[in-house]
C-alpha cells in the first residue's frame, strides 16, 4: 500500500447514492469514503435525500458521521421517480440542488470535488467546481455512462460532464472504451476498479455451505447458482434462464439474491421461467441488506453474472473474495480469466453459457480451484486499499496540476 | 472497397429514406463497391432484446431486429428502453462490422442511424460519412440538439441532399457546413408515357372520381412537417369549377388524425379528399401519371423521391420553396412560400384551369430530371467521396 501520511486534503464527494440506500453506487461510495477517511482525508459527502418527495421544499439534512466526515443529504430530488417528473420539474430540481451544493462547498472549502456517478451528480459537481475554481474528478460507474450515452434526454448533460471534468475514472475497461469512442476525455483519465474488503477465508466451505442452506431452507440435492443485485434487463437474466433450461447434466437451481426494480421486468421474468418449465427452480429473495447478501453467498455453488452491459458489480468482487467461482460474460474480461479465476462466455452467447454450466456444475473440484484462484485475484488486485490509493494518486495529480496552472496564471496576470 | 450503409429504414419498410438507401446500395454495388446495408427492423414485434446478425436471406444485409423506429411504437416506448436498445445495436453492430472488414461507414439520417453509425465508426476507427436527409424538428428539440451537434462534429464527412439543408446546417454548425458535399437524390428514367387514357380513367374510377376532375396528389405520409392544415385550407379556397379532388397517398399520423378530420368537416372538404394509406410500389409511376398536379408543401424536407418521380413522369409539381434545388419557378414547376396557404391556393387555382401550362411545366420537369438527376451521377458522387475518405 502507498503511504499517505502526508494526506491533508479536503474533498467534497458528491455521490448519487449513499447507504442506507441499496445498490452498487451506495456500497462503493461508502467503501471509498471510508478508505479515504482512514487515510486522513477530510471529507464532506453530499448525496440526495432519498426519503424526500418531489413536492418537498428544498432542504439539506447534515450530520457529522465522525470527526472529519460530514454527510449532507440534499432534497428534494427525482432520482427514484424520474419517470413521474416532467423535464421542467427536473431542471428546477437540478438548479436547486446545484445552489444547495454550491453553498455547502463554499462553507467546506474543499481542495477538489469528486463526483461518483456522472448524472446528475457529476453534472452538478462540474458546475460547482467551476464556480469555486477547483478541480473536478468524476467517476463513471455503469449506467450513468453506458445508458446515458444512448439516451436522448441525458446526452447533453453527459457530454458536458465528461468533457468539462479535470479528471475521469472508470471502474472497467469496457466503460473506458465506450467513453473514448464517444468523447474527448480529460487529460487525467484512468481505470480505477472497485475494491473489496478482504476478510479471513472460510475454514470449512463445505460445512458452511450445508449450514447456510439449512439456515435459509435451500435444498441441497441440486447445484445452486446465484445472481446478486438489482435484476434489470441489461443483466442478461433472460439468457441465464434459457441456459438453465438447456442444461442436461444437472438440474441447477437459481437463487436471485436481490429483486427487480421494475415490476414489468419481474413479470416478464416469471413468465419466461414458467414457459421454460423453471418456475420451481427459481427463487427471488427480495431486497436484502448488504450484510445479509454476504451471509447467503456460502450457500451457492457458483455465481452467474451474464450481463450485456455493466460496470464492475460489487457482487462480482465479493463473490471472488469469498472464493466463489463466477460464470461471467466477457464484459468482465478485465477481471476474470477463463479457466483460471473464472468462467467466461461472450455476452448473449446462451449456448456457450449452457455448455459451461453443463461442464462444470458437476465438477466441484474445478469449481473449488477456480474459486480459490478468484479469491487470490481479489487479494492481489482488488483489496479496497488499492482502490483508495489509486484515488489518492489521482487527487494528487489533479491538485499538482492546479498548482501549475495557478503559477502560470500568476505570471500572466500583471500583464 | 467495402462499405457499411446505415440507413434509418430499408425495404421492405417504406418511405423516402428506405427508397433512397435501396437505390444507392444497388447502384454502388453495380459500380463494384462491396456494400453491406443495415436494416433496422421496425416490422417485428418489439422487445428490448435486440440482435444484430448477417441476414442469411438477403444479399449483403445486416439485420438489427427488433427495432423501434419508423412506426408509431417509437412514441410509446420509454426513452430508457430505447437507450438500451441503441446501445445493444451499436455494440453488436460494431462486432459484425469488424468481422466483415468494413472500411467505411455511411449513415443516412441523423436519428437513430447517424448516431449509431458514429459510435460504430468511432469504435472501428473508420471514416464515417454522415448523410443528412432532413433535420426534422431535432435542432429545435432540447433533448436532441446536442446529439445533432455531436453526430455532426464526429463525422469524417457530411453529405446533404439539397441546398436548403445546407443553409440550415450553416446556421446550426458553420464549421461543419463549410465542408459539406451536396449530393442530390436521383431517379431512374422510364419510357413515357407509361399510362394510356383507359389506365388513367381506371385509376380515377378506383378512387371514385370521374375522368374529368383535376386530380391533385399529395404523395407522402401526413406528419406535421407536411402541413396538412395548410394544404386543406388551400384546397378549400379553389373555385368550384373545374372540379378538383385531392388524393392523399400516405398515412395520416395518429397525432394528426383528429385535427385532420375536423379540418375536413370545417372546410367542407369531406367529399373532395381521399386518403389511401398504401399503394403498391410497382404501381407508383402509373398513379403519379394519373395525377394532374403533384403537390409538396413541406416545411422541412430533404429531397423528396416522390417529387423526382413525379417530375420524371412529366407531372406538374407545386412545392414549397425548400425544393428550389430542382424546381425552377414557372420553368419546370411552381414554387410557393412555405407556410403560406394563400400562396399555395393561388398557385393551384392558376393551374387547375390551365391544362396547357400544366403540360408544359411537366414536360420541362421531365427534361430536367433526365438531364441532371440520373442514378449514375448520384452513385459517382458517392464513390468519389468514399475513395477520398478511405484514402485519407
Amino acid at each position: 500500500m502507498v503511504s499517505h501520511s502526508a494526506v491533508s486534503m479536503k474533498v467534497l464527494v458528491f455521490s448519487e447514492e449513499y447507504p442506507p440506500e441499496r445498490g452498487g453506487v451506495a456500497i462503493s461510495t461508502h467503501r471509498i469514503v471510508s478508505g479515504l477517511h482512514e487515510a486522513g482525508v477530510e471529507l464532506a459527502v453530499v448525496c440526495y435525500d432519498s426519503s424526500s418527495s418531489p413536492a418537498d421544499v428544498p432542504h439539506v439534512c447534515s450530520t457529522a458521521e465522525s470527526e472529519g466526515l460530514w454527510l449532507h443529504r440534499v432534497g428534494p430530488y427525482f432520482r427514484h421517480r424520474a419517470e413521474e417528473v416532467s423535464e421542467e420539474e427536473k431542471a428546477a430540481m437540478r438548479r436547486n440542488a446545484f445552489l444547495q451544493v454550491r453553498r455547502l462547498a463554499e462553507q467546506f472549502r474543499p481542495d477538489l470535488i469528486h463526483s461518483i456517478y456522472l448524472l446528475d451528480g457529476g453534472f452538478l459537481a462540474s458546475l460547482v467546481a467551476r464556480q469555486l475554481g477547483i478541480p473536478h474528478l468524476t467517476s463513471a460507474r455503469g449506467n450513468d455512462l453506458s445508458r446515458s450515452l444512448f439516451h436522448a434526454g441525458r446526452f447533453a448533460l453527459l457530454r458536458h460532464t465528461v468533457e468539462s471534468a479535470d479528471g475521469i475514472t472508470f471502474v472497467s475497461e469496457y466503460l473506458a472504451t465506450l467513453a473514448r469512442t464517444a468523447f474527448r476525455l480529460p487529460r487525467i483519465a484512468e481505470i480505477v476498479p472497485n475494491g473489496v474488503v478482504i476478510a479471513e477465508a472460510p475454514h470449512d466451505p463445505a460445512a458452511l455451505r450445508t449450514v447456510t442452506r439449512t439456515r435459509f431452507a435451500i435444498p441441497s440435492d441440486h447445484p445452486v447458482i446465484g445472481f446478486v443485485g438489482w435484476a434489470r434487463p441489461k443483466k442478461g437474466l433472460e439468457d441465464l434462464l434459457d441456459a438453465l433450461a438447456a442444461v442436461q447434466t444437472t438440474s441447477p437451481r437459481l437463487l436471485i439474491i436481490g429483486d427487480f426494480i421494475d415490476a414489468r421486468d419481474k413479470a416478464a421474468f416469471a413468465e419466461r421461467a414458467q414457459r421454460l418449465g423453471l418456475a420451481d427452480r427459481v427463487a427471488v429473495t427480495g431486497p436484502l441488506d448488504h450484510c445479509r447478501v454476504r451471509d447467503l453467498l456460502p450457500a451457492l455453488d457458483a455465481m452467474v453474472i451474464p450481463s450485456w452491459d455493466d460496470g464492475m458489480p460489487n457482487a462480482l468482487l465479493e463473490a471472488m473474495e469469498r472464493g466463489l467461482p463466477v460464470f461471467g460474460s466477457d464484459v468482465f474480461a478485465d477481471v476474470l480469466e477463463h479457466g483460471r479465476n473464472g468462467l467466461i462466455f461472450e455476452r448473449h452467447d446462451v449456448a456457450r453459457l449452457t455448455l459451461l454450466l453443463d461442464q462444470f456444475l458437476q465438477r466441484p473440484d474445478v469449481l473449488t480451484a477456480v474459486g480459490l484462484a478468484a479469491r487470490q485475484t481479489a487479494i492481489e488486485r482488488f483489496d479496497y486499499r488499492y482502490e483508495r490509493d489509486a484515488y489518492l494518486r489521482v487527487y494528487e495529480s489533479l491538485l499538482s496540476g492546479r498548482v501549475r496552472r495557478g503559477r502560470e496564471e500568476t505570471h500572466c496576470a500583471p500583464c | 472497397m467495402r462499405a457499411l450503409l446505415v440507413p434509418e429504414a430499408f425495404p421492405p419498410t417504406r418511405g423516402g429514406v428506405a427508397t433512397s438507401a435501396a437505390r444507392i446500395a444497388a447502384h454502388l454495388r453495380q459500380a463494384g463497391v462491396d456494400m453491406w446495408v443495415v436494416d433496422f427492423d421496425g416490422r417485428a414485434e418489439f422487445n428490448p432484446a435486440v440482435s444484430v446478425t448477417v441476414d442469411p436471406t438477403r444479399e449483403g444485409t445486416v439485420l438489427v431486429t427488433p427495432f423501434f423506429s419508423y412506426n408509431d411504437r417509437a412514441d410509446r416506448i420509454r426513452e430508457r428502453v430505447k437507450a438500451a436498445v441503441r446501445r445493444e445495436a451499436a455494440l453488436q453492430l460494431t462486432n459484425v462490422a469488424r468481422s466483415l472488414g468494413i472500411q467505411l461507414v455511411h449513415s443516412m439520417s441523423i436519428f437513430n442511424a447517424g448516431f449509431i453509425a458514429t459510435f460504430v465508426a468511432g469504435a472501428l476507427e473508420r471514416p464515417h460519412l454522415l448523410g443528412v436527409r432532413g433535420f426534422g424538428r431535432h435542432p429545435f428539440d432540447g433533448s436532441h440538439a446536442e446529439w445533432i451537434r455531436w453526430v455532426l462534429e464526429r463525422a469524417t464527412a457530411v453529405a446533404v441532399v439539397n441546398r436548403s439543408l445546407l443553409e440550415l446546417l450553416s446556421a446550426l454548425h458553420p464549421v461543419v457546413a463549410a465542408d459539406v458535399a451536396l449530393i442530390p437524390n436521383s431517379v431512374a428514367a422510364r419510357p413515357y408515357p407509361g399510362l394510356d387514357a383507359c389506365g388513367r380513367d381506371a385509376i380515377r374510377a378506383e378512387l371514385g372520381f370521374s375522368p374529368d376532375v383535376v386530380l391533385i396528389t399529395l404523395a407522402s405520409n401526413l406528419r406535421d412537417k407536411r402541413s396538412p392544415g395548410l394544404l386543406l385550407r388551400a384546397l378549400a379556397s379553389l373555385p368550384r369549377f373545374p372540379v378538383t379532388r385531392l388524393l392523399i397517398w400516405g398515412r395520416v399520423h395518429p397525432g394528426e388524425r383528429e385535427q385532420f378530420d375536423a379540418d375536413l368537416v370545417r372546410l367542407g372538404l369531406a367529399d373532395r379528399v381521399v386518403v389511401r394509406e398504401r399503394i403498391p410500389q410497382e404501381v407508383v409511376p402509373q398513379w403519379l401519371e394519373a395525377s394532374d398536379i403533384v403537390v409538396m408543401p413541406s416545411v422541412d424536407e430533404g429531397m423528396s423521391n416522390v417529387m423526382l418521380e413525379a417530375m420524371e413522369r412529366a407531372r406538374c409539381v407545386v412545392a414549397s420553396d425548400g425544393f428550389a434545388d430542382c424546381l425552377r419557378h414557372d420553368v419546370n414547376g411552381i414554387l410557393v412560400n412555405q407556410l403560406d396557404p394563400s400562396a399555395l391556393g393561388g398557385a393551384l387555382a392558376a393551374l387547375v384551369g390551365n391544362p396547357e401550362k400544366r403540360e408544359a411545366l411537366g414536360a420541362a420537369a421531365r427534361a430536367l430530371v433526365l438531364a441532371e438527376c440520373g442514378p449514375d451521377r448520384e452513385a459517382g458522387a458517392y464513390i468519389g467521396l468514399y475513395e477520398r475518405l478511405v484514402a485519407s
